[in-house]
């Protein structure tokens, strides 16, 4: 009866990581068991150890890690006892992973045929190369391609292909769409799930995005500091959470509440702090036609009051971060008008300490954006002297004062502190401050929260706005997040492809899109947005 | 393809540069080398003597562009005029005779040391933190930091001298070039060690190390991650998956380690009096010919150029990546 093993039945595990100290736990006696053909969830954030028990059941955890304990079954088979010749044969046999990061899971150099050949040469599978591709609706003709000529989403689909070509009976999905959109999220899920119910295995999906798991997991397990404090079915979980940390993670995630009507808009006729007439941003240039070989930034004209928090929605590679880097002048645009308070852009190049700067830049890696040499206080200290009309005297104050904004305090705390000292949320915090030294009258914050944990976003966007009520400072929020758009804007403008296809009031558009890409981009998002929504608009055909 | 005929386009204009500068340079100088020799020999030479020097110079009063033009149609037959230390001898034929010799011990050495270093490399990265990643990267940079003519005069001095293990010089034994046949082929082979192996040593070092650090890198890739989880043999992810990667920095390397052949192995040369250029270098140099001279530089700079080109042309079959013009 091997149907009913267990596709995978981890007793008792518990994994470290040898330091100079000793071992240092990172999964503390964990024990799950996946059944044949079923969809399991695992979530948490990062560093409570989902990612090293993906590692661990097919024995790809290397030095400094160690297994300390327990039992690991994969379909039956122990994978910590066996010998490494044992566990060679036994993997993607038995169980495959899909890695999170779909642009180096392949090697850039091969063809992806040879890729998906070599996992077939060692035998067990039945089906050629051409049909794998066909399985994840991937065109058969693109076998002979390289990597880097298939698109993030379909490169997924290709290691999906991969994973499922010796038919194992259970499959690891680590994180494997986070660095992709929503709808190609969505798309990968689909036929995820539609070949699950075709060949029938099993899938462990681990995952930060508990709404994700609501949609496609059969139970979800919530995991923190290296223990599993909750696991339930999906249906029942999504009722009640047992355990106070599931509760916080899932009320981190932002709601769109529609209950609360957004204030009317004061149409008082004041000056826009920033306003674009026919924005144009290209690429390369066809030299026999002379026509532009893309348009990064296609014929935008935007506006942007003072006080006003707008969200610039869009999938990677819609033109957003472009649009935003024109703003800030960290580039030209090819043609038309940009004016960021009554002012065209200095491009940075240009700039003189003492130049006013209305429009002040967030980034999105809060790990490459502060130097690791210098400390906190220096990185804030440069930002207040090139800052227009500072007394150097007041400098000290100053960095104080930003410090305190940003709910770092107490402040002495931070200032000889080194970025690496920081978590990912208070890093981004300094990223704030260090943007309102020059007390610009607009922040362009490009997606300041998606490198950061669920449980802080909330904060961060909380605080964004906080900023905005005290100091009056207008937002241009670009992500491709719908949710968190409808959650701290006031407007939002989508774009697509580089072109503004709709733009109005935050929840209006939410509630009532008009355009078709906006309409897709709803309803990709999992968990839907807080209201219902017509299921005919989710499925896909 | 298209790549390919970009990238050669630029080097047929940065040959033509290299040979324009090779042209104008002597001549803008002032008492250039050509009249300061004919001057010395004016007077010791009757009219006629010296009007053939000057011919034989290609020193004329025609105008400079006339001169230059007649100079690039001289090159492209071949003719680099006659060489002054081996009077009457065409400078062609003089490099004609070491250029072989040259090339035979450049490729020897540096495909060697790429072939060798690289495998080395590869081996300290994969058993990364043992002994022979720890003993070997240090002892080859020891090796490295002697100068070519130092350690080719301490193996000459052991090897051909004392223990008389190989020849004291020369490429071949006889008078005459060998035959092409088996023992001709071994005899040749055998005078090559010496000077090879001192090349081989003192280069090996960087190869070795770009290798090992350029195998770090992408042994810590995902897609490594990926092929060892794929159940892939350990042989197989190392060299279908790791090295095919990681060797692409090499490759690069190699291009610039080809091209310097001829002025990297010229003391090499001279130790062991091999009969390459860089030997011919040297004799032109002590017997101030200068026709040689030129002709050798122009030799040297065309010779990189040659190789970077073979090399571009290489990346393009191991990196698809370039091949969509996306950086090189």
């Amino acid at each position: 009866m091997p149907d009913l093993v267990p596709a995978l039945e981890i007793t008792n595990l518990s994994v470290g990581y040898a330091t100079e100290d000793g071992i240092r736990t990172a999964v503390d006696k964990v024990s799950f068991s996946i059944a044949p053909g079923e969809f399991m969830g695992l979530a948490g954030e990062s560093g409570c150890g989902k990612s090293t028990i993906a590692q661990s059941i097919l024995r790809l955890l290397r030095a400094p890690g160690v297994i300390t304990g327990g039992e690991i079954r994969v379909a039956g088979h122990d994978m910590l006892t066996a010998n490494s010749d044992r566990v060679r044969e036994l993997r993607w046999h038995t169980a495959s992973i899909v890695l999170q990061n779909a642009l180096t899971s392949l090697n850039p150099v091969k063809r992806i045929s040879a890729q998906l050949k070599e996992v077939l040469e060692r035998g067990g599978g039945t089906k050629t190369p051409a049909e794998l591709l066909e399985m994840v609706d991937i065109d058969p003709s693109r076998l002979s391609a390289f990597p880097h000529e298939l698109s993030g989403g379909q490169r997924q689909r290709v290691v999906i292909a991969m994973a499922l070509a010796l038919s194992p009976q259970l499959i690891i999905l680590d994180e494997p769409t986070t660095a992709l959109d929503v709808i190609v999220q969505q798309e990968i899920f689909v036929t995820v799930k539609a070949l699950q119910k075709r060949m029938g295995f099993a899938v462990l999906l681990i995952t930060h995005d508990l709404p994700l798991l609501f949609d496609v997991a059969d139970r979800i397990a919530v995991m923190k500091d290296g223990k599993i404090v909750e696991t339930a079915s999906t249906a029942t979980f999504r009722q009640h959470q047992e355990h106070p940390y599931s509760k916080a993670l899932l009320s981190a995630t932002p709601k769109v509440d529609f209950t609360i009507s957004e204030p009317v808009a004061e149409r008082k006729p004041v000056p826009p702090v920033l306003e674009t007439h026919h924005l144009v941003k290209s690429y390369g240039r066809n030299p026999f036609t002379g026509s532009a070989v893309l348009r990064a930034v296609d014929d935008m004209s935007f506006r942007l009051a003072p006080r006003e928090i707008v969200a610039l929605v869009g999938a990677s590679g819609s033109g957003k971060s472009t649009f935003g880097r024109i703003v800030t002048g960290l580039i030209r645009p090819t043609s038309g008008d940009i004016l960021v308070d009554g002012h065209t852009p200095v491009p940075v190049s240009r700039r003189r300490p003492g130049t006013p700067r209305a429009a002040q830049m967030v980034f999105q890696d809060v790990y490459g954006s502060l130097n690791p040499l210098h400390t906190i206080g220096h990185h804030l200290r440069r930002a207040v002297i090139s800052a227009p009309g500072t007394d150097k005297r007041d400098v000290k104050t100053r960095v104080a004062a930003l410090l305190t904004e940003v709910g770092l305090t107490p402040t002495e705390n931070y200032l000889d502190r080194r970025p690496h000292e920081l978590s990912g949320g208070q890093r981004q915090r300094v990223g704030l401050a260090r943007a309102l030294a020059a007390s610009p009258k607009l922040l362009v914050a490009d997606e300041p929260v998606s490198m950061l944990d669920v449980s802080i976003r909330r904060d961060i966007l909380n605080l964004i706005a906080r900023l905005r009520d005290e100091q009056g400072v207008a937002v241009l929020y670009i992500t491709h997040d719908v949710v968190s758009a409808g959650y701290i804007a006031d407007r939002i403008a989508v774009m697509h492809r580089g072109k503004l296809v709709e733009e109005g009031p935050a929840k209006a558009v939410l509630k009532n899109p008009q355009h078709e890409y906006t309409r897709r981009l709803i309803a990709a998002v999992p968990g839907g947005l807080g209201l219902p929504i017509d299921q005919s608009q989710v499925a896909l055909s | 393809m298209l790549y390919i005929a970009k990238r050669l386009a630029f080097y047929v204009l940065a040959a033509f540069v290299a040979i324009t500068v090779n042209f104008f340079l002597p001549r803008l100088t002032p008492g250039d080398p050509a009249s300061t020799i004919v001057a010395t020999y004016s007077t010791t030479l009757n009219e006629e003597s010296l009007a053939a020097l000057r011919q034989a110079y290609g020193l004329t009063d025609d105008p400079l562009f006339q001169q230059y033009l007649t100079y690039l149609g001289n090159i492209l037959r071949g003719d680099f005029g006659r060489s002054l230390s081996n009077f009457p001898a065409q400078v062609s034929d003089i490099i004609a005779a070491g250029i072989g010799w040259s090339v035979l011990l450049g490729l020897t050495s540096v495909l060697l040391s790429f072939v060798i270093g690289s495998a080395l490399g590869a081996l300290a990265a994969w058993r990364r933190g043992g002994i022979f990643d720890r003993v070997a990267p240090p002892v080859l940079l020891f090796l490295g930091s002697f100068p070519y003519f130092f350690l080719a005069l301490l193996l000459f001095y052991f090897f051909c001298f004392k223990l008389k293990w190989f020849p004291m010089g020369n490429a071949y034994s006889s008078v005459n070039p060998p035959p092409f046949t088996l023992s001709g082929i071994g005899d040749v082979l055998y005078h090559l060690i010496a000077p090879a192996f001192t090349v081989v040593l003192v280069s090996l070092g960087p190869w070795t190390l770009n290798m090992r650090n350029a195998m770090i890198g992408v042994l810590s890739e995902d897609y490594l991650t990926l092929a060892e989880a794929k159940g892939l043999k350990p042989r197989r992810v190392l060299f279908s998956h790791a090295v095919r990667t990681a060797l692409l920095p090499n490759v690069t390397a190699l291009g610039a380690a080809i091209g310097g052949v001829f002025s990297g192995q010229l003391l090499t040369e001279i130790v062991f009096t091999y009969p390459g250029l860089g030997y011919s270098l040297m004799r032109a140099v002590s017997a101030v010919d200068y026709p040689l001279m030129q002709a050798l530089f122009l030799i040297i700079t065309l010779s990189v150029l040659a190789a970077n080109f073979i090399v571009d042309t290489l990346y393009v079959l191991l990196d698809p990546r370039v091949r969509a013009g996306q950086g090189a």
